[in-house]
């Protein structure tokens, strides 16, 4: 992934991307039917007579289990509908790093640990306002997030080369990891923003 | 006198277990804290640090000869994370055995903090 698009957030889950997708595109086509099936009546096409009837025609007996099948329904589409809000809430970011699970106990690194003495190392660099961080992907493959704000009074080329050259070796040899994968991005100040040539 | 009382649970062997808890706690904290570039983490209420910092927090628990220990603590940034918390393990192990005769079937280890050691060679601007 390369150009804009890369440097859209990524937080949430692909499987939260994946249920929107599935759940819009199921309410899509309900209500496209329910909307051709309506109008086809409305129409006449499924015979005159039927567009001009009563939803409900006055007096008309309604079966014993209509009701309950329909609080049913409500209860299922609500329950759906709270499983879908839930699933908005699941973001792809990693809480602990499980670094040892062995049977003499397990070591755990909490992953604001990490996220904060990173955020503190890359504003002790000179030029940057201010930094976050966050942790993605899982134990065995942490993927590292930082932002970093820039003054605007120093190079930013050189804030880069220092960021990621010794902050993140830095945290590789935390991890003691060969690699860890780190998306950076460098927010200049407004109004200050001047060609990179 | 006439009613009798409900069994209790052997006092005496609960009194003697909580005693022991605590014991190997301190044990295992100050085990812990002989260990090079491993420090205590504060903890933390809203952001901001409610404890001692100095030494790392234990809880054990005891059960016969044998305790499961957790400890609680900050490792000095950059250092190999995984690597002190193994020696951790191995020092709290050392420790309970020679000084407590327990064994430390599992001891887990949670770093809460990596605080960037008061390093010297990073003059401030005068």
């Amino acid at each position: 992934m390369s150009g804009p698009a890369a440097l859209a957030p990524a937080t949430r889950t692909p499987g939260a991307v994946r249920a929107n997708r599935v759940v819009l595109a199921v309410l899509g086509l309900l209500l496209l039917a329910g909307g051709v099936l309506v109008l086809l009546l409305g129409l006449g096409v499924l015979g005159a007579a039927r567009a001009d009837l009563a939803v409900l025609p006055p007096g008309a007996a309604v079966p014993g289990w209509t009701w309950p099948v329909v609080g049913a329904a409500g209860v299922l589409v609500a329950a759906l509908s709270a499983w879908w809000l839930v699933v908005q809430s699941r973001t792809d970011r990693l809480a602990r790093l499980r670094l040892e699970d062995a049977d003499g106990g397990r070591t755990v690194l909490e992953g604001a640990a990490l996220t904060r003495a990173l955020e503190e190392q890359v504003e002790a660099v000179p030029g940057v306002a201010r930094a976050s961080a966050h942790l993605s992907g899982t134990s065995a493959a942490p993927r590292l997030h930082l932002r970093v704000r820039l003054t605007g009074r120093a190079d930013p080329a050189q804030v880069h080369r220092t960021v990621t050259g010794e902050v993140l070796a830095q945290a590789r040899a935390a991890l003691e990891v060969d690699r860890l994968p780190t998306r950076v991005e460098l927010d200049l100040p407004r109004g200050t923003g001047r060609t990179l040539a | 006198m006439t009613t009798s009382a409900p069994p209790l649970p052997d006092p005496e062997l609960r009194g003697r277990t909580t005693v022991a808890d605590r014991a190997v706690e301190r044990l295992a904290a100050a085990a812990a804290a002989e260990v090079d570039l491993a420090t205590g983490s504060a903890r933390r209420v809203l952001g901001l640090p409610v404890s001692d910092p100095d030494r790392p927090r234990v809880t054990a628990r005891v059960h016969g000869d044998e305790a499961t220990v957790e400890v609680d603590l900050a490792v000095a940034w950059p250092a190999p994370v995984g690597q002190v918390a193994r020696r951790v393990r191995a020092r709290v192990a050392e420790q309970l055995a020679d000084l407590a005769g327990l064994r430390a079937v599992r001891v887990d280890v949670r770093v809460t903090a990596l605080p960037a050691q008061r390093a010297p060679e990073r003059p401030r601007v005068r």
